[in-house]
């Protein structure tokens, strides 16, 4: 089951706490998608580090959709 | 074994720490020259701890933090990195001090900014080859702009060693020229062209206008740096002259770019990208004067400050004003997330915005302007207005360190 966490227009530094905030909050067996104008390079590099595997798949009106979910085992 | 664990954020954090204090010594040594307590010797340490201590510390903190995160990779070696930033600090400060009392270890001194830089430049490399991730804009910029590092610091170190006299260093004064425009130009500016290709979008939130022009922007800033240095090296002025127009069109191609970026409809600016707005309207002006001293230079050096103008604008408004913005994104990021990003869901933590006062941001922005451009107007124009600017600038360089090391102290949020 996938959350939706859509940072589209919000201000650049609400969104990584935003971001870490719901992925505290996940379920299990949840994973949480990400909807954001730029391709965020930070963002990954910060979820590898944290445990996380995620990825970017760029959207026909250009923005991006991030997929991330917390690596088990 | 013993053995020391380093974390990049950190020291990624320290290195704005100190290149934070490096910027408030050399404002505060340049308002002490403008005020006449200043003598050739404080100028060469107020020129040094500007661009090596707060310059060249600041691009070396922000390619460990931007460098693996384009390339999806861990930095190389974090315990080199570390050897590294010690390493340069002292030879920061045995530079500065050796400045200030008569040249007396100027030569191991530099022997010692060169040796860190080179170490620095090997991480860098060494980091990027881990990575399998394509050949991005940005790195293109930052790999070259080390290449010209790499060159301006050898010829920094020859200057220091050949030269036991203030008077020697005059005669070599095609060296100077190019040791301070590979430094500057090459440099520091493709640092900051390809840290804002970067930075300025995703920040702006806003899609890059034209990758492709960036590409050829590439291109084209290189031919006109690597003319402009074999110009001034080999004291040719027409190769100079022409290398510079060269420059000059890469700046402006690069500045429409982000234009046009910047241009498109998004959300407000946060106080990053006012910071980088402004450095870009100052480094169109400073490229425009350059150009102009190196075509008309016969007829334009008696205008007094004209040069210091130039050199001023591009070091105070598009360098240092870039930097400031890049701070004030990179450093509370970086804190949050070593500091708070554990603690989520088990006690209150502030977010980014609030580890520091928007407003105080704001007022210390606005400072930073009224002292660049009152600066440069005083520095043409020769009268009282240069040493008010001086001052408003420093204040507002002490206000962005009290707002820097508040995000950074655990007391400070």
């Amino acid at each position: 089951m996938a959350r939706i966490l859509d940072l589209r227009g919000l201000p650049h530094p609400t969104r990584l706490p935003l971001v870490f905030n719901t992925l505290a909050s996940l379920g299990k067996d949840e994973e949480l998608v990400v909807l954001v104008e730029i391709e965020p390079l930070p963002l990954y590099a910060m979820l590898k580090q944290k445990g996380y595997e995620c990825k970017g798949f760029k959207q026909a009106d250009n923005s991006w959709r991030v997929e991330i979910r917390k690596v088990t085992g | 074994m013993f053995s020391v664990q380093v974390k990049p954020q950190r020291l990624v954090v320290r290195y704005f720490a100190v290149s934070t204090a490096y910027l408030v010594i050399a404002v505060t040594l340049g308002l002490l020259m403008q005020l006449g307590i200043a003598t050739y010797s404080s100028f060469q340490a107020h020129v040094h701890i500007a661009l090596i201590g707060f310059v060249s510390l600041s691009i070396m903190g922000a390619m460990y933090q931007i460098v693996p995160t384009l390339q999806g990779v861990e930095l190389y070696n974090p315990r080199l990195a570390e050897a590294q930033f010690w390493l340069m600090n002292i030879g920061v400060l045995g530079l500065s001090a050796s400045f200030l009392s008569g040249r007396a270890f100027v030569a191991p001194m530099a022997l010692l900014v060169a040796l860190a830089s080179y170490l620095f430049v090997y991480i860098i490399f060494a980091t990027y080859r881990r990575a399998k991730a394509p050949f991005n804009l940005t790195m293109k910029f930052f790999l070259s702009a080390l290449v010209y590092f790499s060159i301006a610091i050898a010829i920094g170190f020859i200057l220091a060693a050949s030269s036991t006299s203030q008077s020697s260093l005059f005669y070599k004064g095609n060296y100077l020229v190019g040791h301070a425009h590979l430094a500057l130009l090459a440099f520091v500016g493709l640092t900051i062209m390809g840290a804002m290709y970067q930075m300025l979008p995703m920040l702006s939130l806003r899609e890059l206008h034209s990758a492709r022009l960036g590409e050829a922007q590439f291109w084209l800033s290189n031919l006109g740096i690597v003319g402009f240095s074999l110009g001034a090296l080999s004291a040719r002025k027409s190769i100079l002259m022409l290398s510079s127009v060269v420059v000059v069109v890469g700046a402006y191609v690069f500045l429409y770019n982000m234009y046009k970026t910047l241009a498109k409809k998004g959300g407000k600016f946060d106080i990053s990208v006012k910071f980088f707005a402004s450095a870009l309207v100052y480094f169109a002006i400073a490229c425009t004067l350059g150009v102009a001293i190196a075509i008309f230079h016969k007829n334009l050096l008696w205008i007094d400050g004209l040069l210091s103008a130039h050199a001023h604008l591009t070091a105070m408004g598009f360098v240092t004003l870039t930097i400031m913005g890049a701070m004030y994104h990179l450093v509370p990021m970086l804190v949050w997330m070593t500091r708070y990003a554990e603690k989520l869901g088990r006690e209150p933590v502030p977010t980014i915005a609030e580890m520091f006062n928007q407003r105080w941001a704001n007022i210390q922005f606005a400072g930073a302007n009224l002292g660049v451009a009152g600066y440069f107007v005083g520095l043409l124009t020769s009268d009282g207005l240069g040493l008010i600017s001086a001052f408003v600038f420093l204040i507002s360089t002490y206000g962005f360190a009290y707002i820097m090391y508040r995000v950074m102290s655990p007391w400070g949020n």
